[in-house]
């Protein structure tokens, strides 16, 4: 065999060995690029079908707020009105009434048209909180505050050093959510004492709760119902709404939650303090 | 050329540390990947000795590649467990184990290369390899594949076997031809060797991730 053939068939194995080796790496690389996309298409799908649910949860909670609404304005005008009415007519009926026994009894009947009237009341603010639509969050929290320190069942402590640069609707999820801990804590926690504070964490907002009382683990307690309470549930779902997050610190005697929510700049305006 | 054959012929070093570095840390297709590279580690140093003390190393071509081929196909047989019956892969390699002992008994002696053993187990490899890939395109995995250790070795395997598999099938026909188109041909067996082991060392240090 000539010095040509040899570096004929040598042309030939470079050329079947260098074929094989191209479409080796040909389908090495479509499979790493059609993974790529794959992965590119599920990522968005999932954030298509997050962004879904997230829709249905925020109609789900606003229909919830504008029933809750309804029912506050109800309530107050109606309800509140027809008792205040029927209040002043009590009151005639005490005027003209002669008889003593009978006047203790429309007495009696007096104060508890009154308390009738103040729980209408309360239910209406609890339902729809006036002063969170007119003055904003930090006002809501201190009545809030004051309403439970009134009851003289514990104290609450609010400090905070930011107003919520929040949308007004963001801003009544947050007191949802912190009405939904408050809760947890009447009645599970037997707490002396709860903390609740409101600072700037850069861009986003953070509500930090603390009560003394037994604690809780969210882990162990999601294993020990199987899911999450309701209470959580909802927390949680109103932050997701937000776009925040929420962490547990682990104490092995009260609450400490910490939770951080991006703050609304473009829809108000600043207002430090 | 020459120092591409040099290279190539001590990068099984480079898997080799991996192994060690990342002992404490294997899952179990990087086990089994591990004793793939002792294997190919020994049979390169007592192939480099044999022939340093001048003795002919041809008879470890006629052993190695079988190990390997036993190794790859239990990775194969797991990985390939929903796209074939569980006793394809078994008897498939029982077959080609068979032949190139009978190859080795009656048709290449164990010193001479034993071209068509080595061939076969490379073509059964390629269809593994390409097998595995056709899974990946019917079952898209959720996982990360650049974080898979079984897609590296499947790279690893599908580059060196599909390139090698014409050296090895024409090895015999071109050993007797001139020093200068056997460097050819070991200098471009070389590389693709090298590719191998790099692709072994990625599998080897990659860690799965979900």
């Amino acid at each position: 065999m000539g010095q040509g053939e040899e570096v004929e068939i040598l042309s030939i194995l470079l050329i079947g060995v260098s074929g094989m080796s191209v479409m080796a790496l040909a389908i090495i690389l479509f499979f790493i690029i059609y993974q790529k996309r794959l992965l590119k298409q599920q990522k968005e799908q999932r954030a298509l079908e997050s962004s879904h649910q997230k829709d249905l949860l925020e109609a789900s909670l606003k229909s919830q707020e504008n029933e809750r609404l309804r029912i506050a304005k109800d309530l107050h005008d109606d309800i509140g009105a027809l008792l205040s009415t029927s209040k002043l007519y009590i009151g005639q009926l005490l005027d003209k009434s002669e008889d003593q026994e009978k006047k203790l009894l429309v007495q009696k009947v007096e104060r508890l048209h009154e308390d009738m009237i103040q729980s209408i009341r309360n239910i209406a603010q609890n339902l729809r909180p006036a002063v969170l639509e007119n003055m904003g969050l930090v006002a809501a929290i201190k009545s809030l505050a004051k309403q439970i320190n009134e009851s003289r069942w514990l104290t609450v402590e609010f400090t905070y050093d930011h107003e919520a640069l929040l949308a007004k609707e963001r801003q009544l999820q947050l007191y949802r959510i912190l009405q939904e801990l408050i809760t947890n804590t009447l009645k599970h926690a037997r707490a002396r004492t709860i903390h609740i504070e409101l600072t700037r964490d850069g861009q986003c907002l953070r509500l930090v709760y603390k009560d003394d009382g037994i604690g809780f683990d969210p882990g162990r307690q999601a294993k020990k119902h199987a899911a999450k309470g309701l209470g959580l549930l909802n927390i949680e779902s109103r932050l997701a709404l937000l776009d925040g997050s929420i962490r547990y610190r682990d104490t092995r005697a009260g609450t400490d939650i910490s939770l951080v929510v991006p703050n609304d700049l473009t829809n108000i305006s600043e207002n430090e303090h | 050329m020459t120092s591409v054959i040099t290279i190539s012929s001590y990068l099984f070093i480079l898997p080799l540390g991996i192994t060690f570095l990342r002992r404490n840390s294997l899952d179990d297709t990087q086990k089994l990947l591990q004793w793939v590279i002792y294997l190919l580690s020994a049979s390169q140093m007592i192939g480099t000795a044999l022939w340093y003390f001048k003795i002919n190393n041809l008879p470890l071509i006629h052993i190695y590649p079988l190990i390997e081929l036993a190794i790859f196909s239990v990775l194969y047989q797991k990985a390939l467990r929903t796209s074939y019956h569980p006793n394809v892969i078994p008897f498939l390699t029982g077959l080609v184990i068979v032949f190139s002992i009978f190859n080795s008994v009656f048709v290449q002696s164990i010193f001479v290369f034993s071209s068509n053993s080595i061939t076969l187990v490379s073509g059964v490899l390629i269809i593994y390899s390409i097998s595995y890939f056709v899974k990946l395109l019917r079952d898209p995995p959720i996982d990360f594949l650049d974080r898979s250790p079984m897609f590296w070795i499947n790279c690893a395997i599908l580059i060196y076997f599909s390139g090698s598999f014409m050296i090895f099938m024409y090895s015999n026909y071109m050993l007797p031809k001139s020093k200068d188109t056997q460097m050819v041909m070991w200098g471009i067996h070389a590389i693709l060797n090298m590719a191998r082991f790099f692709l072994f060392s990625i599998a080897l240090w990659v860690k799965e991730k979900r």
